[in-house]
Protein backbone atom coordinates (compact mmCIF):
# COMPACT_ATOMS: atom_id res chain seq x y z
CA UNK A 1 0.00 0.00 0.00
CA UNK A 2 2.80 2.37 0.92
CA UNK A 3 4.46 1.64 -2.42
CA UNK A 4 1.27 2.60 -4.30
CA UNK A 5 1.03 5.85 -2.38
CA UNK A 6 4.62 6.74 -3.38
CA UNK A 7 3.96 5.87 -7.04
CA UNK A 8 0.80 7.99 -7.15
CA UNK A 9 2.53 10.90 -5.45
CA UNK A 10 5.31 10.78 -8.07
CA UNK A 11 3.03 10.32 -11.08
CA UNK A 12 0.53 13.06 -10.33
CA UNK A 13 3.04 15.92 -10.48
CA UNK A 14 4.66 14.34 -13.58
CA UNK A 15 1.26 14.18 -15.32
CA UNK A 16 0.49 17.72 -14.22
CA UNK A 17 3.76 19.00 -15.73
CA UNK A 18 3.19 17.01 -18.95
CA UNK A 19 -0.34 18.39 -19.40
CA UNK A 20 0.44 21.94 -18.30
CA UNK A 21 -0.19 24.64 -20.99
CA UNK A 22 2.95 26.00 -22.70
CA UNK A 23 4.59 28.96 -21.06
CA UNK A 24 3.33 32.28 -22.46
CA UNK A 25 5.59 33.81 -25.18
CA UNK A 26 7.79 36.53 -23.95
CA UNK A 27 6.89 40.01 -25.15
CA UNK A 28 9.00 41.56 -27.93
CA UNK A 29 10.35 44.25 -25.66
CA UNK A 30 11.70 41.60 -23.30
CA UNK A 31 13.31 39.66 -26.19
CA UNK A 32 14.78 42.90 -27.49
CA UNK A 33 16.24 43.62 -24.07
CA UNK A 34 17.68 40.11 -23.81
CA UNK A 35 19.23 40.48 -27.28
CA UNK A 36 20.63 43.92 -26.50
CA UNK A 37 22.10 42.62 -23.23
CA UNK A 38 23.65 39.68 -25.05
CA UNK A 39 25.11 41.98 -27.71
CA UNK A 40 26.49 44.32 -25.05
CA UNK A 41 27.94 41.43 -23.14
CA UNK A 42 29.61 39.84 -26.17
CA UNK A 43 31.03 42.25 -28.84
CA UNK A 44 31.71 39.40 -31.30
CA UNK A 45 28.02 38.37 -31.15
CA UNK A 46 27.07 41.98 -31.87
CA UNK A 47 29.45 42.20 -34.85
CA UNK A 48 28.20 38.95 -36.35
CA UNK A 49 24.59 40.20 -36.27
CA UNK A 50 25.54 43.53 -37.86
CA UNK A 51 27.54 41.74 -40.58
CA UNK A 52 24.62 39.46 -41.40
CA UNK A 53 22.27 42.42 -41.78
CA UNK A 54 24.78 44.38 -43.84
CA UNK A 55 25.51 41.46 -46.12
CA UNK A 56 21.81 40.99 -46.81
CA UNK A 57 21.30 44.70 -47.48
CA UNK A 58 24.40 44.82 -49.65
CA UNK A 59 23.26 41.74 -51.58
CA UNK A 60 19.85 43.31 -52.23
CA UNK A 61 21.41 46.58 -53.41
CA UNK A 62 23.88 44.76 -55.61
CA UNK A 63 21.16 42.65 -57.19
CA UNK A 64 19.10 45.78 -57.94
CA UNK A 65 22.18 47.64 -59.21
CA UNK A 66 23.18 44.77 -61.46
CA UNK A 67 19.66 44.54 -62.84
CA UNK A 68 19.72 48.25 -63.67
CA UNK A 69 23.22 48.17 -65.11
CA UNK A 70 22.48 45.12 -67.22
CA UNK A 71 19.16 46.44 -68.51
CA UNK A 72 20.69 47.82 -71.68
CA UNK A 73 18.47 45.76 -73.94
CA UNK A 74 15.84 48.43 -74.52
CA UNK A 75 18.38 51.22 -74.97
CA UNK A 76 20.26 49.20 -77.57
CA UNK A 77 16.97 48.22 -79.22
CA UNK A 78 15.92 51.89 -79.48
CA UNK A 79 19.27 52.98 -80.93
CA UNK A 80 19.28 50.08 -83.37
CA UNK A 81 15.80 51.07 -84.56
CA UNK A 82 16.97 54.67 -85.10
CA UNK A 83 20.03 53.60 -87.06
CA UNK A 84 18.09 51.12 -89.15
CA UNK A 85 15.55 53.77 -90.08
CA UNK A 86 18.25 56.33 -90.92
CA UNK A 87 20.37 53.84 -92.83
CA UNK A 88 17.34 52.60 -94.78
CA UNK A 89 16.36 56.14 -95.75
CA UNK A 90 19.89 57.11 -96.80
CA UNK A 91 20.22 53.90 -98.82
CA UNK A 92 16.88 54.61 -100.49
CA UNK A 93 18.00 58.18 -101.34
CA UNK A 94 21.38 57.05 -102.64
CA UNK A 95 19.94 54.33 -104.88
CA UNK A 96 17.21 56.66 -106.12
CA UNK A 97 19.78 59.35 -106.91
CA UNK A 98 21.96 56.89 -108.83
CA UNK A 99 18.99 55.69 -110.87
CA UNK A 100 17.93 59.26 -111.62
CA UNK A 101 21.47 60.27 -112.66
CA UNK A 102 21.64 57.36 -115.08
CA UNK A 103 18.18 58.15 -116.41
CA UNK A 104 19.00 61.85 -116.89
CA UNK A 105 22.24 61.02 -118.71
CA UNK A 106 20.40 58.58 -121.00
CA UNK A 107 17.61 61.05 -121.77
CA UNK A 108 20.13 63.81 -122.57
CA UNK A 109 22.03 61.50 -124.88
CA UNK A 110 18.80 60.53 -126.65
CA UNK A 111 17.79 64.16 -127.06
CA UNK A 112 21.24 65.17 -128.35
CA UNK A 113 21.24 62.30 -130.82
CA UNK A 114 17.79 63.28 -132.01
CA UNK A 115 18.73 66.93 -132.46
CA UNK A 116 21.76 66.11 -134.68
CA UNK B 1 25.51 75.00 -102.51
CA UNK B 2 23.83 71.72 -101.60
CA UNK B 3 26.46 69.52 -103.19
CA UNK B 4 29.22 71.00 -101.04
CA UNK B 5 27.13 71.44 -97.90
CA UNK B 6 25.83 67.86 -97.68
CA UNK B 7 29.18 66.15 -96.93
CA UNK B 8 30.10 68.89 -94.44
CA UNK B 9 26.77 68.59 -92.62
CA UNK B 10 26.92 64.80 -92.69
CA UNK B 11 30.43 64.85 -91.20
CA UNK B 12 29.41 67.29 -88.46
CA UNK B 13 26.37 65.12 -87.70
CA UNK B 14 28.57 62.02 -87.44
CA UNK B 15 30.91 63.82 -85.01
CA UNK B 16 27.86 64.96 -83.05
CA UNK B 17 26.51 61.38 -82.84
CA UNK B 18 29.79 60.08 -81.42
CA UNK B 19 30.20 62.94 -78.93
CA UNK B 20 26.57 62.75 -77.77
CA UNK B 21 26.81 58.99 -77.34
CA UNK B 22 30.00 59.32 -75.33
CA UNK B 23 28.58 62.12 -73.16
CA UNK B 24 25.30 60.36 -72.42
CA UNK B 25 27.18 57.34 -71.07
CA UNK B 26 30.11 58.96 -69.33
CA UNK B 27 29.05 62.51 -68.46
CA UNK B 28 25.29 62.74 -67.96
CA UNK B 29 24.18 61.74 -64.43
CA UNK B 30 22.33 58.51 -63.80
CA UNK B 31 18.58 59.01 -63.48
CA UNK B 32 17.44 57.13 -60.38
CA UNK B 33 13.76 57.34 -61.28
CA UNK B 34 13.87 56.12 -64.88
CA UNK B 35 17.10 54.15 -64.42
CA UNK B 36 19.32 53.18 -67.32
CA UNK B 37 16.48 53.35 -69.83
CA UNK B 38 16.51 57.12 -69.44
CA UNK B 39 19.44 57.12 -71.91
CA UNK B 40 16.86 56.69 -74.69
CA UNK B 41 15.74 60.21 -73.82
CA UNK B 42 18.88 61.80 -75.32
CA UNK B 43 17.95 60.72 -78.85
CA UNK B 44 14.18 60.33 -78.50
CA UNK B 45 13.58 63.97 -77.57
CA UNK B 46 15.82 65.43 -80.33
CA UNK B 47 13.92 63.28 -82.83
CA UNK B 48 10.65 64.73 -81.51
CA UNK B 49 12.06 68.26 -81.96
CA UNK B 50 13.12 67.40 -85.51
CA UNK B 51 9.66 65.98 -86.20
CA UNK B 52 8.18 69.34 -85.21
CA UNK B 53 10.76 71.34 -87.17
CA UNK B 54 10.43 69.19 -90.31
CA UNK B 55 6.63 69.36 -90.14
CA UNK B 56 6.75 73.13 -89.67
CA UNK B 57 9.15 73.50 -92.63
CA UNK B 58 6.81 71.33 -94.70
CA UNK B 59 3.77 73.39 -93.65
CA UNK B 60 5.37 76.78 -94.27
CA UNK B 61 6.90 75.80 -97.62
CA UNK B 62 3.55 74.30 -98.66
CA UNK B 63 1.81 77.52 -97.75
CA UNK B 64 4.33 79.52 -99.80
CA UNK B 65 3.94 77.07 -102.68
CA UNK B 66 0.16 77.46 -102.61
CA UNK B 67 0.64 81.21 -102.85
CA UNK B 68 3.53 81.44 -105.36
CA UNK B 69 3.36 78.06 -107.14
CA UNK B 70 7.15 77.93 -107.33
CA UNK B 71 8.80 74.52 -107.86
CA UNK B 72 11.55 74.99 -105.27
CA UNK B 73 9.01 75.41 -102.44
CA UNK B 74 7.17 72.34 -103.64
CA UNK B 75 10.43 70.37 -103.64
CA UNK B 76 11.23 71.55 -100.12
CA UNK B 77 7.72 70.67 -98.92
CA UNK B 78 7.94 67.13 -100.28
CA UNK B 79 11.48 66.58 -98.99
CA UNK B 80 10.66 67.84 -95.50
CA UNK B 81 7.43 65.80 -95.41
CA UNK B 82 9.36 62.61 -96.07
CA UNK B 83 12.05 63.50 -93.54
CA UNK B 84 9.35 64.42 -91.00
CA UNK B 85 7.70 61.03 -91.57
CA UNK B 86 11.08 59.41 -90.94
CA UNK B 87 11.64 61.33 -87.70
CA UNK B 88 8.04 60.67 -86.68
CA UNK B 89 8.53 56.94 -87.10
CA UNK B 90 11.71 57.19 -85.01
CA UNK B 91 9.88 59.08 -82.24
CA UNK B 92 7.03 56.57 -82.13
CA UNK B 93 9.31 53.54 -82.17
CA UNK B 94 11.80 54.80 -79.57
CA UNK B 95 8.99 56.13 -77.39
CA UNK B 96 7.27 52.79 -77.52
CA UNK B 97 10.45 50.93 -76.58
CA UNK B 98 11.06 53.35 -73.74
CA UNK B 99 7.50 52.90 -72.48
CA UNK B 100 7.96 49.14 -72.52
CA UNK B 101 11.21 49.44 -70.58
CA UNK B 102 9.91 51.93 -68.03
CA UNK B 103 6.25 50.99 -67.61
CA UNK B 104 6.03 47.56 -69.22
CA UNK B 105 3.58 48.72 -71.87
CA UNK B 106 4.22 49.23 -75.59
CA UNK B 107 1.35 51.58 -76.34
CA UNK B 108 -1.58 53.31 -74.72
CA UNK B 109 -4.29 55.37 -76.40
CA UNK B 110 -3.72 58.50 -74.37
CA UNK B 111 -4.09 61.95 -75.99
CA UNK B 112 -0.41 62.70 -76.55
CA UNK B 113 0.42 59.39 -78.20
CA UNK B 114 -2.74 59.38 -80.28
CA UNK B 115 -2.06 62.93 -81.52
CA UNK B 116 1.54 62.01 -82.38
CA UNK B 117 0.31 58.98 -84.31
CA UNK B 118 -2.23 61.15 -86.15
CA UNK B 119 0.48 63.65 -87.10
CA UNK B 120 2.65 60.82 -88.40
CA UNK B 121 -0.26 59.37 -90.38
CA UNK B 122 -0.89 62.82 -91.87
CA UNK B 123 2.76 63.00 -92.97
CA UNK B 124 2.56 59.53 -94.49
CA UNK B 125 -0.65 60.69 -96.17
CA UNK B 126 1.18 63.65 -97.72
CA UNK B 127 3.86 61.34 -99.14
CA UNK B 128 1.23 58.94 -100.51
CA UNK B 129 -0.81 61.76 -102.03
CA UNK B 130 2.32 63.05 -103.77
CA UNK B 131 2.96 59.63 -105.20
CA UNK B 132 -0.51 58.53 -106.25
CA UNK B 133 -2.85 61.52 -106.53
CA UNK B 134 -1.96 62.48 -110.10
CA UNK B 135 -1.83 65.97 -111.58
CA UNK B 136 -3.16 67.91 -108.60
CA UNK B 137 -1.04 65.98 -106.07
CA UNK B 138 1.20 68.95 -105.23
CA UNK B 139 -1.73 71.18 -104.22
CA UNK B 140 -3.56 68.44 -102.35
CA UNK B 141 -0.41 67.54 -100.44
CA UNK B 142 0.29 71.21 -99.69
CA UNK B 143 -3.19 71.62 -98.17
CA UNK B 144 -2.73 68.49 -96.12
CA UNK B 145 0.67 69.72 -94.92
CA UNK B 146 -0.77 73.03 -93.71
CA UNK B 147 -3.49 71.09 -91.88
CA UNK B 148 -0.93 68.72 -90.34
CA UNK B 149 1.25 71.57 -89.10
CA UNK B 150 -1.61 72.82 -86.95
CA UNK B 151 -1.25 69.67 -84.82
CA UNK B 152 2.23 70.57 -83.57
CA UNK B 153 1.22 73.04 -80.81
CA UNK B 154 -1.38 70.58 -79.51
CA UNK B 155 1.13 67.75 -79.20
CA UNK B 156 3.74 70.01 -77.61
CA UNK B 157 1.22 71.30 -75.06
CA UNK B 158 -0.01 67.80 -74.26
CA UNK B 159 3.49 66.46 -73.69
CA UNK B 160 4.24 69.27 -71.27
CA UNK B 161 0.88 68.98 -69.52
CA UNK B 162 0.91 65.19 -69.26
CA UNK B 163 1.34 63.62 -65.84
CA UNK B 164 2.61 60.41 -67.36
CA UNK B 165 5.12 61.58 -69.94
CA UNK B 166 8.69 61.93 -68.65
CA UNK B 167 9.80 65.52 -68.86
CA UNK B 168 13.19 66.91 -69.81
CA UNK B 169 15.67 65.31 -67.47
CA UNK B 170 12.94 63.04 -66.11
CA UNK B 171 13.60 61.56 -62.70
CA UNK B 172 11.49 64.12 -60.87
CA UNK B 173 12.23 67.68 -59.90
CA UNK B 174 15.76 67.04 -58.66
CA UNK B 175 17.11 65.99 -62.03
CA UNK B 176 14.69 67.92 -64.23
CA UNK B 177 16.86 71.00 -64.23
CA UNK B 178 20.22 69.25 -64.02
CA UNK B 179 22.54 71.24 -66.28
CA UNK B 180 24.50 68.18 -67.47
CA UNK B 181 21.35 66.43 -68.65
CA UNK B 182 20.21 69.56 -70.45
CA UNK B 183 23.62 70.07 -72.02
CA UNK B 184 23.70 66.55 -73.49
CA UNK B 185 20.09 66.82 -74.64
CA UNK B 186 20.68 70.13 -76.45
CA UNK B 187 23.83 68.74 -78.02
CA UNK B 188 21.64 65.90 -79.29
CA UNK B 189 19.16 68.43 -80.65
CA UNK B 190 21.97 70.27 -82.48
CA UNK B 191 23.34 67.02 -83.86
CA UNK B 192 19.98 65.88 -85.17
CA UNK B 193 19.26 69.31 -86.58
CA UNK B 194 22.41 68.97 -88.68
CA UNK B 195 21.26 65.46 -89.62
CA UNK B 196 17.83 66.83 -90.53
CA UNK B 197 19.44 69.46 -92.79
CA UNK B 198 21.59 66.76 -94.42
CA UNK B 199 18.60 64.54 -95.17
CA UNK B 200 16.41 67.39 -96.43
CA UNK B 201 19.16 68.64 -98.76
CA UNK B 202 19.75 65.11 -100.07
CA UNK B 203 16.05 64.64 -100.67
CA UNK B 204 15.67 68.06 -102.30
CA UNK B 205 18.43 67.09 -104.74
CA UNK B 206 16.62 63.87 -105.44
CA UNK B 207 13.27 65.62 -105.95
CA UNK B 208 14.93 68.14 -108.28
CA UNK B 209 16.44 65.25 -110.27
CA UNK B 210 12.98 63.63 -110.52
CA UNK B 211 11.65 66.91 -111.86
CA UNK B 212 14.46 67.09 -114.41
CA UNK B 213 13.66 63.55 -115.59
CA UNK B 214 10.01 64.52 -116.08
CA UNK B 215 10.99 67.63 -118.04
CA UNK B 216 13.46 65.72 -120.23
CA UNK B 217 10.82 63.08 -120.93
CA UNK B 218 8.35 65.76 -121.95
CA UNK B 219 10.98 67.24 -124.26
CA UNK B 220 11.68 63.80 -125.68
CA UNK B 221 7.98 63.20 -126.26
CA UNK B 222 7.59 66.58 -127.92
CA UNK B 223 10.63 65.90 -130.12
CA UNK B 224 9.33 62.45 -130.97
CA UNK B 225 12.44 60.77 -129.53
CA UNK B 226 10.44 58.93 -126.85
CA UNK B 227 7.23 57.11 -127.33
Amino acid sequence: MRTWIIVVLCLVPALAVAQAPPAAERPASELRKICADAMNADPSFSESIIMTINEETFRQHKTAGDAIAKDQKHVILAYAALWLLAAGFVLFLWRRQQTLKTEIAQLRRDLETASK
Amino acid sequence: MSNKAIPVLATLSAIGFVVTLWLMYSFAPFDRALLFNQKIFYWHVPHAFMLFIATAVCGVSSLIFLKKRTAKWDDLALASAEVAALFGAAVLITGSIWAKAAWDIWWTWEKRLTMSLLLWLTLVGIVLVRRFAGASADRLAAGLAVFGTLGIPFIYTMVNASDHHPQAGAGGAALASHPDIKLVMWLGVLTFFLWFLTLVMMRVQSVAAEREVRELREKGLDAGVLS
